[in-house]
């Protein structure tokens, strides 16, 4: 029997266990023991207790595998993805299922979401944050201060790269938008977990001036930070199918572009791309671990010649690629609007490196565990594309990256095979004066946004320690 | 005085080396034109991917004229991906030799010893941490003047933490490279069947081949140990303190990139892959006291060099097999040269590499550096169980570990005026019957001898002997391996019975010895009074007449396929890359000769120069040079005036220095565009040093002028001033200046003219107003 009808049978096993669940409970309930089964021999090596998956995991063997990395990973993402608890940021509500949904029918705030980010952490003012339970969006642009008293998400203020202009708020970490087959922008959100918050507090560099006197940085064991990379789900007939994603109602703000006017809209996103990092032991020393995952919908396999639609494990049709591009169209595939391509216009991405091949079987794996909690649930799509890390092999080793390149098509689009590597870009992260290295966070770089990024601050004073 | 002197301290270890051999092509003139300072023909019409594409094909290995593609090999090198980190690994201190000579070998009795030794980058600017020393290489063989960019040393605990961190930007070069490291027993090899050494062939022709570093930290630059108690170090220190600081000198040998040729090969033909593949291999080395005015970058001492005409010199194999007397059979052997003259390419090397010898006459000690003199008897496991690498394959170093066994060997004195006149001053143990007498002691042999016993017939007594002779390396006479067989001229000649003269020498003092510290230097054209540094000894002291000096330039023209039909063609290079072998020797230019004299010299310096009697001792003799040509110059140093030929007429007995004279073009920097950035200096590196481009893309001005990544860039874009030397203590150099000598500049390989750097610096400026 080969390894599709094997899936097939798990997965025919799994639906019908959940249909006989949803008959007689009326409400879904996870089975941790048919998890377990389905799991098993796959080689994913996630305990499906509840319990354990919503607990994200610890250090790593002093001569770790890229499949324990993977591992890793993969568990990392389960425990992230958890609802978190009510009014307890940062903490999963491990009582509950990996997927759950309000009566509004929005998703749960998973426990990524309700991280801090740096708009919270970063005044142009310079001031001293809020406490890590309180809220706090200092920066608005006027047009979305309306829909943000509503109480909506705002994505906008968490783009991870800063640029000499508004639109690069929309930029990936080295430059340039990404729009999608539907014709909206790419946004991107970054938060981090306490430990980063409190390491911030207690360095006090929240600030320049209080940056200049760090004599170095070095983020605590167990430190967490994360970037997400959203679509519009517009409703057009070239918007990806939302049933497959997991969805966030957020005030989107969008700068002007080729003559499109800014705006900000409360607008539905779905989630196509996710970057962890932790820092925990591993190769017996504690270092950084990147984590990078993709909605499968994204793009094509790599090297993939097969139309969408025909490849099982990735229906299609892409967020970010037009299958024509294989038949009648002649495309430019990951053209950036520095290479002529209008902003508007979708960019047509290929992936240039392929997921991790330890990494493939697990997510098959990943997929039939997702199911166990539902037929429904978006997570299914997701997958692991590559785990980052570097291995010492000896004492006096300066370490090397293991794999040495990595990508994920929507945050690094740009990238050549040779070029795409997380640890060795973020190895050059310093803190905003660039006195000392950041201990590869580009946290401590987004203190004092500087007031040409966002023209809207002028209500704000911004303070001496941020003026340099 | 010397690293041989009382005390040191030694280790030995494993060494990793991961330079990008790309950088070593652009010096080829079809990969960049050092004319234009462009790229050449070969790339100059490909798009960046055609180009990255091109930097993996395979061609024939020189020397391996092999249709079939059997000894093909990446253009780019073995290692397309490298990052040039040089580090040692495990590498651990074995010994600590007193002051008095009493050798320590016991934790029990020197807490340092097992301790962890390493080498480091420089002292980080941001305050996280060294990073890693650099091996870079500047002359275009990639061979004679290979640097190692060293920010500092370390020794550290077995938790890895730091016991003794210093720092001191400084480089290490390549000395006296020895191809005959490690020697095999002869087996059938149907692709090289007339090898006559034919060890374990090794990944990229690596096996056998060993060298020699050393470098200096100054005594301004020392500390004391954070939480070590060990006497041998705190005492070290001391003595390095009261003089001119530590010298640090190891060997380099066995070293092996960590994918095999044919993996490498299929993993460049996907281009989804460029996995880093780093050099493997041991090391052996001293830490000791640097006395003032001494060489930095050698040791000092009376230089012992393999003679010529070379003898005959043989080894025994361990497994007991016989020697096969037979002539042509019996294996390795290395040929003599018909003329004693080292013609183009000169006589293959013997199994004897340098050696230097320090005259401890107080201690009544010949300390004699043998680290790079004699071969080890077979390759390291290349697939052993050690440690991993990143491909997750084991770097095997398990193999037994044997010396060559060339039979019982002396040091002897030889009488400078009558060669048959000798006196033997001591055995040479070198670890034939004991490893660990070569590996733990850093290769050291300290001879004992007794001053007033009888000089024999070369002096009154033996000290005399030495002061006045000439050493030698030796066999014992009458040795069953070398003492019979070194009385043959030729193979076919017969093998005496019984030696009735003592034998003759495998190694000889090279009794005028030069010795420059400026291995390789950059400046810029158009500089003028530039100098070269070099000093004279004779048998170790002052020179007692004039030394004349032949100066000899030999240009960047390896690589370039030459033959009698070139004439007309302009830096032709292999039309057919799976027939035409990269070559390295004869050239074709300007439908010149093939054996140079009309590759235009980079530099203008007189061809000799004479040295007066006892000058260059203490302070160096310089020479002065002007720059003539933008590209690179090796200049040979000789003691006389034979031409010899292109490519690299000798390996360890010669004097190099390499010299890289930048362009002086500037760039119109009033309004510039990106396009011009990335075509005049960013896409060399982005398609020769892909390494870099993984840490800020340098194909899009984005990254290189963005939020994040233009601070690095602008950071570590050093200036290399135009004196071509580091600055001195008491120059106070820009920050620039510091920069380009420090284990952070950008571009490590350092090929990137000032106006090139100048061009990114106002484009960053224009873009961000940093």
């Amino acid at each position: 029997m080969n390894k599709n009808n094997i899936i097939m049978k798990k997965l025919t096993a799994v639906v019908l266990f959940a249909a006989v669940f949803v008959l007689t409970n009326c409400k879904p309930k996870y089975d941790e023991a048919e998890a377990k089964k389905i799991i098993k021999q796959d080689g994913l090596s996630i305990n499906p207790v509840r319990a354990q998956m919503c607990q994200p995991p610890g250090d790593l063997p002093d001569t770790p595998t890229q499949t324990d990395m993977d591992n890793w990973a993969l568990q990392l993402f389960a425990a992230l993805i958890w609802p978190n608890t009510k009014g307890d940021r940062g903490v999963p509500d491990c009582n509950n299922a990996i997927i759950g949904q309000r009566s509004d029918g929005q998703y749960l705030p998973v426990v990524w979401e309700t991280w801090k980010g740096p708009n919270e952490m970063f005044w142009p003012d310079g001031k001293k944050p809020a406490s890590w339970a309180d809220n706090g969006n200092p920066s608005l642009p006027p047009l979305c201060e309306a829909a943000v008293q509503e109480g909506k998400t705002l994505i906008y203020l968490d783009a991870k790269a800063a640029g000499v202009a508004p639109v690069d708020r929309y930029n990936q970490a080295v430059g340039y938008s990404v729009t999608a087959q539907n014709k909206t922008i790419i946004h991107y959100s970054i938060t981090f977990d306490k430990n980063v918050y409190d390491y911030i507090m207690k360095t006090k560099g929240w600030n320049i001036e209080n940056q200049k006197k760090m004599s170095a940085a070095n983020f605590p064991h167990g430190s967490m930070e994360m970037k997400a990379s959203w679509v519009v789900l517009n409703g057009s007939s070239a918007s990806p199918d939302k049933s497959r994603f997991f969805t966030r109602e957020s005030v989107v703000y969008t700068p002007e572009l080729d003559d499109v006017p800014a705006s900000c809209k409360v607008q539905n996103l779905g989630l196509i791309g996710l970057h962890f990092i932790r820092k925990v032991k591993a190769n017996g020393r504690d270092q950084w671990i990147w984590a990078t995952y993709e909605h499968v919908d994204n793009v094509p396999p790599w090297k993939s010649t097969t139309e969408p639609g025909k490849d099982p494990n990735h229906a299609g049709p892409y967020t970010l690629f037009n299958k024509d591009c294989y038949t009648t169209k002649d495309c430019k595939y990951n053209q950036s609007t520095e290479d002529g391509r209008p902003a508007y216009d979708p960019t047509e991405v290929i992936r240039v490196i392929d997921i991790g091949a330890e990494a493939k079987p697990l997510n098959v794996a990943w997929k039939e565990l997702m199911l166990a909690f539902g037929k429904d649930n978006p997570w299914q799509y997701y997958e692991l594309v590559e785990t980052q890390w570097t291995r010492y092999i000896a004492v006096g080793d300066p370490g090397t990256i293991e794999p040495p390149s990595s990508a994920n098509t929507t945050m690094e689009t740009y990238l050549k095979e040779q070029d795409s590597s997380c640890v060795a870009c973020h190895q050059t992260a310093k803190t905003k004066m660039r006195a000392i290295g950041a201990d590869y966070s580009f946290m401590f770089a987004q203190a004092c946004p500087d007031p040409k990024d966002f023209p809207w601050n002028n209500r704000w004073p911004v303070s001496a320690s941020c003026k340099e | 005085m010397s690293i041989l002197n009382y005390p040191r301290i030694n280790f030995s270890g494993v060494i990793s080396c991961n330079p990008c051999t790309t950088n070593n092509d652009d010096v080829m003139p079809t990969v960049v034109n050092r004319e234009t300072d462009d790229f050449g023909k070969d790339l100059a019409d490909k798009d960046d991917k055609e180009a990255l594409e091109y930097m993996r094909t395979t061609e024939v290995m020189q020397n391996f004229d092999d249709p079939a593609g059997k000894n093909d090999f990446p253009l780019s090198g073995w290692n397309l991906a490298g990052d040039h980190k040089t580090s040692f690994l495990n590498t651990r201190i074995t010994s600590v030799i007193n002051e008095d000579g009493s050798q320590v070998t016991s934790a029990s009795d020197d807490s340092i010893i097992g301790k962890y030794f390493n080498i480091t980058g420089s002292d980080n600017p941001d305050k996280s941490g060294a990073g890693s020393a650099v091996m870079v290489d500047l002359d275009h063989t990639g061979l004679v003047t290979t640097q190692i960019f060293v920010g500092g040393i370390q020794f550290m605990d077995s938790d890895g933490s730091d016991i003794l961190q210093l720092f001191h930007d400084t480089r290490a070069y390549q000395n006296w490279l020895n191809f005959q490291s490690t020697v095999a027993k002869a087996e059938p090899n149907p692709d090289n069947p007339k090898d006559p050494l034919n060890p374990y062939s090794g990944e990229q022709n690596f096996a056998s081949i060993g060298c020699v570093m050393q470098f200096v930290i100054p005594a301004s630059a020392l500390s004391e140990p954070s939480s070590s108690t060990s006497p041998g170090l705190k005492n070290l220190l001391t003595q390095a303190k009261a003089s001119a600081g530590l010298v640090i000198r190891f060997r380099i040998m066995e070293t092996e990139p960590s994918i095999t040729d044919t993996a490498l090969k299929e993993v460049y033909k996907d281009s989804g892959q460029w996995p880093p593949n780093p050099a493997y291999g041991y090391t052996v080395g001293t830490i000791g006291v640097h006395y003032a005015n001494e060489p930095e970058t050698e040791t000092f001492g009376r230089k012992l060099i393999t003679n010529y005409p070379r003898p005959y010199t043989y080894w025994k194999p361990s497994d007991g097999t016989p020697l096969q007397l037979t002539p042509g059979t019996e294996l390795p052997y290395a040929p003599n040269s018909s003329t004693g003259a080292p013609t183009v390419g000169g006589p293959a090397p013997t199994l004897i590499g340098n050696a230097v010898a320090l005259v401890q006459t107080d201690n009544k000690v010949i300390s004699l550096d043998t680290v790079e003199s004699f071969a080890k008897e077979g390759f390291r496991n290349p697939t052993g169980p050690s440690v991993t690498n990143q491909q997750n394959n084991l770097i095997g170093f398990d193999k037994k570990q044997n010396r060559a066994d060339i039979g019982a060997l002396e040091l002897a004195v030889v009488d400078p005026d009558d060669s048959t006149k000798s006196v033997s001053v001591g055995d040479i143990d070198y670890g034939l019957n004991h490893y660990g007498t070569y590996e733990n002691f850093g290769g050291i042999v300290d001879i004992s001898f007794n001053p007033q016993a009888s000089g024999g017939s070369v002096a009154s007594t033996l000290l005399e002997a030495i002061q006045r002779g000439n050493l030698v390396i030796r066999a014992k006479q009458n040795d069953p391996v070398n003492g019979y067989r070194d009385q043959q001229d030729k193979p076919s000649d017969p093998i005496p019975s019984v030696q009735d003269k003592p034998s003759r020498p495998l190694a000889q003092e090279d009794v005028i010895r030069v010795v420059t510290d400026d291995r390789a230097m950059y400046t810029i054209l158009g500089q003028t009074d530039l100098s070269l540094d070099v000093k004279v000894y004779e048998r170790g002291g002052p020179t007692t007449k004039p030394v004349t000096l032949y100066l000899k330039e030999y240009k960047n023209i390896i690589q370039i396929k030459g033959d009698s039909t070139c004439a007309g063609k302009i830096n032709e290079f292999r039309t057919n890359q799976t027939t035409e072998p990269r070559h390295l020797g004869d050239y074709c230019i300007d439908g010149g000769s093939q054996t140079g004299g009309n590759v235009d010299d980079r530099l203008k310096m007189d061809s000799s120069v004479t040295i007066p009697a006892g000058e260059g001792y203490t302070a160096p003799y310089s020479i002065s040079f002007d720059t003539a040509k933008m590209g690179v110059a090796l200049i040979n140093i000789q003691l006389d005036d034979i031409e010899q030929g292109q490519g690299v007429p000798a390996w360890a007995g010669n004097n190099y220095s390499s010299i890289r004279v930048f362009d002086d073009k500037g760039y119109d920097t009033s309004s510039i565009k990106w396009d011009d950035v990335y075509a005049h200096a960013l896409r060399y590196y982005n398609i020769l040093f892909p390494a870099m481009t993984k840490i800020i893309p340098l194909d899009a001005a984005s990254s290189v002028a963005g939020e994040y990544a233009s601070s690095p860039i602008l950071e570590r874009l050093g200036d290399p001033g135009a004196t071509g030397k580091p600055p001195k203590p008491g120059d106070n150099p820009t920050d620039e200046v510091k920069m380009f000598w420090s284990t952070y500049n950008m571009p490590i390989t350092r090929t990137m003219s000032p106006g090139k750097v100048n061009l990114i610096k106002d484009f960053i400026k224009q873009e961000t107003g940093k």
